[in-house]
């Protein structure tokens, strides 16, 4: 392990005074490139040529002004964690991070650097602790750079105790991420279990039903609300909206996170089917509900045959039948795709995989991905957090064994599944979600098969918790719609 | 027969060119085509001076223009476009008219195309050569007569996230033809494109054209001015018709200009997304 402390410099303010010291000397000559520097400051003001650390963790402590009848600038001590590689992603190599403090009070500032590495399951690796000492109005830069022997995502923990300024704040990198792997609990019969879930689910009469939504629709969109039946003869629902012009759409399936309520979704070049999965409710209607539990996830979950899951996931795939039955609404069944975030994430997945019907794949944050794994690191790390706190819940309130607890889920898990996707998919990770972390679900995307995997795409995003950036939002709509051009060539 | 200019109708390929797509990366693997009919008059000039004078009665200069503007998605950031215009031109005055239908200077580049982080702002540039299709200037020139490269920057500004919602478009063209006189030009436009739904569409635009050369000579009949600026106003409205075809009216005049005509005229475009 190695660290370097640079005083009072950064490399940046080296070349901003450069700049300056420019200016001066060039001032007779700027009438001369007047027009040129007006371009170049209107490029950089658009932020054409922007490289900015999209990772940096700041954190400012601002004071107050000390002379009130004085406008005068707040000082602050400015803490910036700086990882040695775009997005905190190492694939080879030392880790190493730049902690940068910047000071702009009058006074010096002394205290201690404390850095830590934790693995995901809260062990701590390595770490360190500097005595610094801060000019007044200037910067230092702590340098670390240590080793890491095992593949996975890490906390780097930095708490930085000085005379005015007392903060902890983390990042996560992640390590060589394409090596994670993790084992598959996948139960002998689980190839059996999902086809004879879909057996009983194309038994059931769809009797799919229409109603236009005058309210909902607009003068370039119709909307239905749509109606089907689904596995244990279950009423479904959905949004469909299908733009009003003549032509053939790819349709977009946007699946449910948890308990949550669809409006219509209306998009510029898809038809779109905003699925409402069946609902506790509905279970206890129908007596399948015998322990009447309000906790979705906890619905049967001692019962792998009767796991409110079972049905879900073939709720998704009765959208894609409702799709393609109802394809001269204008769709192109070619080109469905499916997307969604959290549990949405993770019906994503699993309809691809149940249903090769699915031309493209997009999945956030999918939680239920690699489940054994997510129960030690969400145990250690986040007990208080969804679905964790729920599943410790009821394996101590029903003297469940949290084995038989896992038996059950290892029909559900993500990760068993993701290896029969033969669509592109799309993969968005936050490195701080408790409750998709990014390991399971790295792991989970490892595992897809060699061929999708070629054609596939994930996203690690950092400093992100259990949420997208806008900016992987786009880019994800982006990459769908590359695919789906692609999708139109074959 | 002093003012009759057909500089004109060649600028306004270029700003033709720059419309469909405004710089937007067309996407991977796509393909996007846009036919345009353009119909141009011109029935007065202007002098070196910025001052307009009409043309003796019965004289005038009229084109129309049919244009092919296609382009490929090679990747996420870089198209390859061409642009193919077949032209009709007639010059009349006095008793004399004359008429040439011809291919005219066509345009092949590529485009790099860059994107911020959250897709409502674009910069591209547009890198192409300037080859005429025809030869010779009888009965009338089709254009400068020699080959030429075009450097355009653009950016466009969505205020609402969504470019399909609206956006603002700076372009700006430098163009240099390889002749002894050049000429060299500078192309400018400002565009504001509404969205009044998903499938109506609003736009206005001022153009601004900026020709130098060496060659002052704005005399001869029938000889492609090459010392001339003018600006232009056009309105367009556009209407999504099917998924992947979009119509768009447009209307543009000439008010002010140096050594140019007073031009009006119209075009009709379609632009078809394949797939």
């Amino acid at each position: 392990m190695q660290f370097i402390i640079d005083n009072n410099y950064s490399k940046y303010s080296i070349i901003k005074n450069i700049f300056k010291i420019i200016l001066i000397v060039s001032y007779p000559v700027q009438s001369i490139l007047k027009p040129l520097l007006l371009i170049g400051s209107i490029l950089i003001s658009l932020n054409c040529f922007s490289s900015s650390n999209n990772n940096a963790v700041e954190l400012v402590f601002i004071s107050k002004s000390h002379h009130s009848s004085v406008i005068a600038k707040p000082e602050f001590v400015k803490v910036t964690i700086i990882p040695g590689r775009k997005g905190g992603i190492f694939n080879a190599g030392k880790i190493h991070y730049r902690i940068h403090i910047q000071n702009t009070f009058k006074e010096a500032q002394d205290g201690t650097v404390i850095f830590k590495v934790i693995t995901d399951r809260n062990k701590i690796v390595t770490g360190g602790k500097y005595e610094i000492h801060i000019n007044p109005k200037s910067s230092i830069n702590i340098r670390t750079k240590f080793k890491i022997e095992e593949s996975g995502f890490y906390d780097y923990i930095t708490q930085v105790n000085i005379s005015d300024y007392d903060d902890t704040i983390k990042n996560v990198f992640a390590y060589k991420p394409s090596l994670i792997t993790s084992p598959l609990y996948k139960p002998d019969d689980f190839e059996q279990f999902w086809i004879k879930a879909k057996k009983e689910l194309a038994a059931v009469n769809p009797n799919y039903k229409f109603y236009f939504y005058n309210s909902k629709s607009t003068a370039t969109h119709k909307v239905y609300y749509v109606e089907m039946q689904s596995l244990d003869n279950v009423t479904i629902h959905g949004w469909f909206s299908i733009p009003n012009l003549p032509g053939k759409f790819p349709v977009l399936i946007l699946l449910p996170g948890y308990n949550q309520k669809f409006e219509p979704f209306l998009a510029d070049d898809q038809a779109t089917l905003c699925l409402q999965v069946r609902s506790v409710d509905q279970l206890t209607k129908k007596d399948k509900n015998p322990k009447n539990q309000t906790e979705y996830c906890l619905v049967n979950i001692d019962d792998k045959d009767n796991y409110i899951y079972r049905g879900t996931y073939m709720d998704c795939v009765r959208a894609v039948d409702f799709v393609c039955n109802n394809y001269q609404q204008g769709l192109d069944t070619s080109r469905i795709i499916v997307m969604g975030g959290s549990q949405g994430g993770a019906l994503a997945l699993v309809t691809a995989a149940l249903d090769h019907r699915i031309a493209i794949c997009g999945s956030d944050n999918p939680f239920y991905c690699d489940m054994h794994s997510y129960y030690d690191i969400a145990s250690s790390k986040t007990p208080d957090n969804f679905p964790i706190k729920l599943l410790t819940y009821y394996y101590h309130n029903n003297k469940t064994p949290k084995k038989s607890l896992m038996k059950t889920l290892d029909y559900y898990d993500v990760q068993n599944f993701v290896h029969y996707i033969k669509c592109p998919t799309i993969i968005g990770m936050g490195t701080l979600d408790p409750i998709a972390p990014p390991a399971c679900v790295y792991a989970t995307f490892n595992k897809l098969n060699y061929k999708t995997k070629k054609l596939s795409e994930v996203h690690i995003l950092p400093n992100t918790g259990h949420t997208i950036t806008e900016e992987f939002a786009y880019l994800k709509l982006l990459w769908i719609e590359e695919n789906t051009v692609n999708k139109m060539g074959q | 027969m002093k003012g009759l200019k057909i500089y004109l109708l060649i600028i306004l390929f270029v700003f033709l060119a720059n419309q469909t797509y405004a710089g937007f990366p067309v996407g991977k693997g796509r393909w996007v085509y846009s036919f345009a009919y353009n119909y141009a008059y011109s029935g007065s000039s202007f002098d070196s001076n910025w001052h307009n004078h009409p043309y003796k009665s019965g004289t005038y200069f009229s084109s129309q223009t049919y244009s092919l503007y296609i382009t490929h998605g090679i990747s996420r950031k870089v198209d390859v476009f061409a642009l193919i215009p077949y032209v009709t031109e007639v010059a009349k005055y006095d008793s004399i008219t004359l008429t040439r239908s011809d291919f005219a200077d066509a345009l092949l580049g590529l485009t790099y195309s860059r994107i911020n982080k959250t897709f409502n702002k674009t910069y591209s540039f547009k890198l192409a050569g300037i080859f005429p299709l025809y030869s010779g200037t009888n009965p009338l020139p089709m254009g400068y007569g020699s080959n030429g490269i075009d450097f355009t920057f653009n950016y466009t500004n969505s205020p609402k996230r969504l470019h399909s919602k609206g956006y603002y478009l700076l372009s700006t063209s430098l163009r240099h033809y390889f002749a002894d006189d050049g000429p060299n030009q500078l192309l400018l436009t400002i565009e504001r494109y509404y969205a009044i739904n998903r499938f109506n569409y609003f736009i206005w635009a001022l153009n601004g054209a900026f020709s130098t050369s060496i060659n002052t000579n704005t005399q001869l009949a029938h000889i492609s001015n090459k010392d001339f600026d003018f600006i232009q106003g056009k309105l367009s409205y556009g209407r999504r018709v099917r998924r992947n075809l979009t119509l768009f009216l447009e209307g543009y005049y000439t008010p002010f200009g140096r050594n140019t005509g007073l031009g009006y005229g119209g075009v009709l475009m379609a632009i078809l997304r394949v797939p």
